[in-house]
């Protein structure tokens, strides 16, 4: 049973993650690892794996750019910023969220 | 203690153990593989990622151990849990099915093939193949069956894989070859590959082989095999070239040209002479180029000559062969008629024989073999204008009887159809060819020339003499029958 559920809440988070995703770049740029830390810190991933191959399909998308930047602890790292087609996008999946939500609610209160 | 290994995580170094170090590739590695190419990113961020951590956690001043590694590996998640997007929790297995690998062949992935259906790896089932080609090939044969039989099953066998088994073209085909699942991924992979040529393939295959000794098996088989060929092929080459200088130059024409003197079905004798030769030579040369391949192991050049001369050979030897069908037609029919024609002997005690050449061409070198009974003789003339005449005598026996009165009896056989002769049988006088005056009989060649051509006559005598009567021969050399020693000549001057 908890399995069943499980694997339902995976699927639901795996639905949304990219949007949530380019939602955390909306207002700033951000390294890959604070980028994961604010995504656990909303519970949203379990492992952190699951993000680099999102990060780099975005990327691929024309979503998602990013710089090298210098960091005190070694060699440069990947600096991620939303695009124009990436905001783009982030705006049609605000409002495609609301609609999902919206019905899910809809059905939720009958 | 423990074993400990330098690494560089994108650029950062680490000192790690050897536990660690297995744990650590071995999750990489999974990734890498799920990855294609235009994902690599991903497992270089990972890379970054790792390093981050291991950092955070001091790894910097102090060696990385398994505890790390592992930590790390439940945080980033393991592989099967960095799902895709679509979100299968696990794609399902594909059946595996026999194709042929046709872009890991080396003749027609045969092996290739069947490597990927039994996860061998298809180096191995190659080595196999020959091993067992070899063995089965020992002096004493198998089951009674010898060399040629079982490399010729076995080659026949690896034909028929080669027509039977269906070639891995879809991209699906090839996933079901080896039972991956089917992935947008593999699509990338497969088509980077791309058609490579037998010679560097073959050497290639060798050397990525996994493990060593397969590699080092291989590669000595490969240069071994050419070797081989290469001789052969040049072997074959010399010597049918020195051979057919040498018949020319002692005999004074070349062996090909023996065919214009014998009366053929056929206006044109060259067709049958060019495909003839060409379906010698052409396997020598194949021979020579493969071997020179495999020995140095290049790429052919693209117009694949290996394809180029096996195809040539094989239209010159079915040329060849329909030519020489063909021509020699007349000659099925045995019709050996043999007509007997008598000639009476006087009673001596001594005979004597001679067979002296024909008008103007004394000078010819005679070719003689002389026993205690027989007598064959023949010789090649070549006069000014270096028109080639063959002159042959009929066969000369000599039979002992005490009972009949001594006398010739000659015969004239004939297994070609009549078409080709003039001359009824009966008609050929016995005179043109023996002649009995006194004690000495004369004996005369047929004469054939490129318009006087041999047409399956053939004459012999036989001379019936009681035991007492001695037989001497006279022209051209000195000889008694029965008493002297045999006497032959070889193509040499007088």
């Amino acid at each position: 049973m908890d399995t069943n559920v499980d694997n339902i809440k995976s699927q639901m988070r795996k639905g949304v993650l990219e949007y949530c995703i380019l939602s955390t770049l909306r207002r700033n740029d951000a390294y890959a690892s604070a980028l994961i830390g604010e995504l656990k810190e909303a519970q949203m991933i379990v492992v952190e794996g699951t993000l680099y191959p999102l990060l780099t399909r975005l990327k691929n998308q024309g979503m998602l750019s990013y710089r090298w930047e210098e960091s005190p602890q070694g060699p440069p790292r990947k600096y991620y910023s939303l695009t124009e087609i990436g905001r783009a996008s982030l705006a049609e999946m605000d409002a495609a969220w609301n609609e999902v939500v919206a019905s899910v609610e809809f059905i939720k209160n009958r | 203690m423990k074993e400990v290994l330098n690494i560089s995580l994108q650029g950062i170094s680490f000192a790690i153990e050897k536990d660690a170090y297995d744990l650590l590739d071995k999750y990489l590695t999974e990734l890498r593989s799920h990855y294609g190419d235009s994902e690599a990113e991903v497992v270089n961020d990972i890379e970054e990622r790792i390093a981050e951590l291991l950092i955070e956690r001091g790894c910097k001043n102090r060696v990385v151990q398994y505890c790390h590694i592992d930590q790390i590996i439940s945080i980033l998640g393991k592989p099967s849990q960095i799902d895709d997007s679509n979100g299968q929790s696990g794609t399902p297995k594909v059946k595996k099915k026999i194709y042929r690998d046709t872009q890991n062949c080396v003749v027609a992935g045969v092996c290739s093939g069947l490597g990927a259906y039994f996860n061998i790896d298809a180096v191995w089932m190659r080595i196999i193949f020959i091993l067992v080609a070899v063995f089965l090939t020992s002096p004493k044969g198998l089951y009674g069956i010898h060399l040629m039989e079982w490399t010729g099953f076995l080659l026949l066998l690896y034909v028929i894989l080669w027509i039977i088994i269906p070639q891995a073209k879809t991209v699906s085909q090839r996933c079901e070859m080896k039972g991956e699942p089917q992935n947008v991924n593999h699509i990338h992979k497969k088509f980077a590959q791309g058609a490579r040529d037998a010679g560097t393939q073959m050497w290639e295959m060798g050397s990525k082989a996994t493990g060593t000794a397969a590699s080092i098996i291989w590669k000595v088989i490969c240069f071994t095999a050419g070797v081989i060929l290469t001789v052969t092929g040049f072997a074959g080459i010399v010597s049918i070239g020195a051979g057919m200088v040498a018949f020319d130059i002692a005999t004074g024409i070349s062996p090909l040209s023996i065919i214009d003197f014998v009366q053929l079905d056929m206006e044109s004798t060259l067709w049958l002479k060019i495909s003839g030769t060409l379906a010698y030579l052409l396997p020598c040369i194949g021979m020579l180029y493969a071997g020179i391949k495999l020995c140095f192991s290049f790429k052919g050049p693209k117009w694949r000559p290996g394809l180029v001369i096996f195809i040539t050979w094989l239209i010159c030897a079915i040329i060849f062969i329909i030519s020489s069908v063909k021509a020699f037609t007349p000659y099925y029919d045995f019709n050996e008629s043999n007509k007997k024609q008598l000639a009476v002997v006087p009673a001596k005690d001594t005979l004597y024989v001679i067979c002296p050449k024909a008008e103007g061409m004394e000078k010819a070198k005679m070719n003689i073999e002389a026993t205690r009974s027989n007598l064959n003789l023949h010789y090649l003339f070549n006069d000014r204008l270096m028109n080639t005449s063959f002159a042959i005598y009929p066969q000369l026996k000599i039979r002992r009887n005490n009972e009949k009165s001594p006398h010739i009896e000659a015969t004239l056989a004939q297994f070609s159809k009549p078409t080709l002769y003039d001359d009824a049988p009966d008609n050929t006088p016995l005179s043109s060819y023996v002649e009995v005056r006194d004690s000495l009989i004369t004996i005369k060649p047929a004469i054939y020339s490129r318009e006087n051509k041999f047409s399956g006559k053939i004459q012999s005598i036989r001379l019936y003499v009681p035991d007492s009567t001695v037989v001497i021969l006279q022209e051209p050399i000195d000889f008694t029958f029965g008493k002297s020693r045999s006497y032959r000549s070889g193509i040499r001057r007088h």
